[in-house]
């Protein structure tokens, strides 16, 4: 069957309109959609594993609650290994130096721009960054950091939905589709077994290959920062890996807080250190360019061996994505804007040609001159 | 929950004396029913078309079904087919387009396996995917074979 090829324009436009409407609906639907897509992604990353395990002849119950057993014992074991790793001092100090840090860096790079430069001068750009981070300081972080704890009690449901539904879509799933599938009219049935497949096949896909890029990324990251003695290289990369989803500013975020850890404290008995005997006031720079060249690992050899065609998508899209997703949703809206994109992308590929098949077969039975054919009539 | 557990018996009964199926034990065929898809047809219903993408295999449960290929306007039929037979194997093994068409006689429920998901099962129960695959195999060589006779007796009666 062939249909009309819809104008990429036209895809687009019903893309990003999707999208919004889809982050309008978490204002009033979070607590539900963010532990559903985190099932989901669960769901795709773990379905390998229990299909795996069953085929060596493991019930499927079972299958599916040895790697959520596995998962737990890992998260479980992995929480005080960050907590350890961030030291014995409350994270509250870490965090008031990291802050420190990071102002003293602007506040000299402009003071050294004010000396420079003569122009420069009369705006008193160190003073006025003074004031201004002050003001902040006494104003506004205090809020920030209650709004911040705030916020993580209200994820606290996330935590127990998420997994309960990974859980059953996990053990469930194939049912799901066969009861929806019963609804489908006869004539359309074949059709919508194959766009129901082929859905399925190309979001796994997807949010496979996502995973995987993200994981892979913060993989490097944490070897890299290691390597340099970065403290808390594991908490660092396990940004840069969940950051890594936001296209064009995640990276770069991350990037920075590296960045800025690094000018800090740096373990100087590193492999890299005592290997090449360089200055630990090199480390700054060395992270810089580790993170660039992980951005290039990625760009080069990651995306293109785990995401296939699949993520053929224009930079202006990404970008209205982000855009539409931040402002809409907050940082939330930025996590989910590529994966929330893709899965639109994919699914509007699939169904609006369904949609435009001329029904054909409606209500249609074998025509009369069919039955008057010989051979056909006697029954 | 017990009335789901004696329809898959009364399927397993039916799906016994299927060819395709006929190695199946009641547990193995527990997990092909699990992907199976149950529909109903009116009388005069078209099940698929000539030329349609082949995407499963069907089961007959209940009713009758008329197989027929098209040529050059005139309607043959081939098969007349009745509770236990099967048709659109061969979907199964290479997932090509169909030779004919099938049209439900009177009011007929089907059994419909598609194609992914008895592929799936290679991973997710291989035992079961392999007996299924071996009859199939089965099945076309003995297509196969009836075609060369056929073939040959032509060539003997020019």
């Amino acid at each position: 069957m062939k249909f009309d090829a819809v104008s990429p324009l036209v895809h687009w436009f019903w893309v990003i309109v999707a999208m919004i409407l889809f982050f309008f609906s978490l204002n009033y639907v979070a607590w539900l959609v963010v532990p559903l897509v985190i099932a989901i992604v669960v769901n795709v990353v773990l379905t390998p594993l229990v299909d795996w395990l069953e085929g060596w002849g493991m019930p499927r119950i079972a299958a599916v609650i040895v790697p959520f057993v596995i998962l737990g014992l890992i998260i479980l074991a992995a929480l005080p290994m960050l907590f350890s790793i961030m030291g014995t001092e409350d994270i509250q100090k870490v965090l008031g130096q990291y802050v420190n840090r990071t102002n003293d860096l602007v506040y000299n790079f402009l003071d050294k721009a004010d000396d420079r430069f003569v122009f420069l001068e009369k705006y008193k750009l160190s003073e006025s960054y003074k004031n201004l981070f002050d003001n902040f300081i006494d104003k506004h972080l205090p809020n920030i950091f209650v709004n911040a704890l705030l916020g993580a009690f209200k994820l606290f449901p996330f935590f127990i939905l998420a997994p309960f539904l990974a859980f059953f879509i996990l053990l469930d799933g194939r049912e799901f589709k066969r009861h929806i599938l019963k609804g489908v009219p006869n004539r359309l049935f074949e059709q919508s077994l194959k766009v129901f497949h082929r859905f399925g096949e190309q979001v796994t896909r997807f949010l496979r290959g996502l995973f995987m890029e993200s994981f892979f990324v913060g993989l490097m990251a944490s070897i890299g920062l290691y390597l340099l003695g970065v403290p808390n290289y594991l908490l660092l990369g396990l940004l840069t890996g969940s950051l890594n989803v936001v296209p064009y500013l995640g990276p770069a975020t991350a990037g920075i807080l590296a960045f800025i850890v690094s000018t800090m404290n740096i373990n100087e008995s590193a492999i890299l250190i005592s290997l090449f005997h360089f200055s630990p006031q090199l480390v700054p720079l060395l992270v810089v360019i580790l993170y660039v060249l992980v951005r290039i690992v990625d760009d080069v050899l990651i995306i293109p061996s785990v995401m296939g065609e699949t993520l053929d998508m224009h930079p202006v899209v990404v970008v209205v994505a982000l855009f539409s997703g931040g402002e809409i949703a907050g940082v939330l809206g930025l996590l989910l804007a590529l994966p929330v994109v893709g899965v639109v992308h994919v699914t509007l590929k699939l169904l609006v040609p369904m949609l435009r098949i001329r029904l054909t077969r409606e209500g249609k039975l074998a025509s009369e001159n069919y039955w008057e054919a010989d051979g056909a009539q006697k029954d | 929950m017990f009335s789901r557990f004696r329809r898959v018996r009364v399927l397993y009964r039916i799906m016994k004396n299927c060819p395709v199926f006929q190695d199946l034990t009641f547990l193995e065929w527990r997990r092909l029913e699990m992907i199976a898809h149950e529909r109903n047809y009116k009388s005069k219903e078209i099940i698929f078309e000539q030329g349609d993408e082949g995407l499963g295999l069907y089961v007959v449960i209940e009713g009758k079904v008329q197989l027929a290929f098209e040529d050059h306007g005139v309607v043959r039929e081939i098969d007349k087919l009745i509770p236990g037979d099967t048709f659109g194997e061969m979907t199964l093994i290479d997932g090509r387009d169909r030779l004919a068409q099938a049209v439900a006689l009177e009011q007929t429920k089907l059994l419909v396996l598609f194609r992914p998901d008895v592929l799936s099962l290679i991973r997710t129960a291989p035992r079961v995917a392999a007996k299924v695959y071996s009859r199939l195999a089965e099945l076309a060589a003995a297509r196969l074979r009836s075609t060369l006779e056929q073939f040959k007796k032509m060539q003997r009666s020019p």
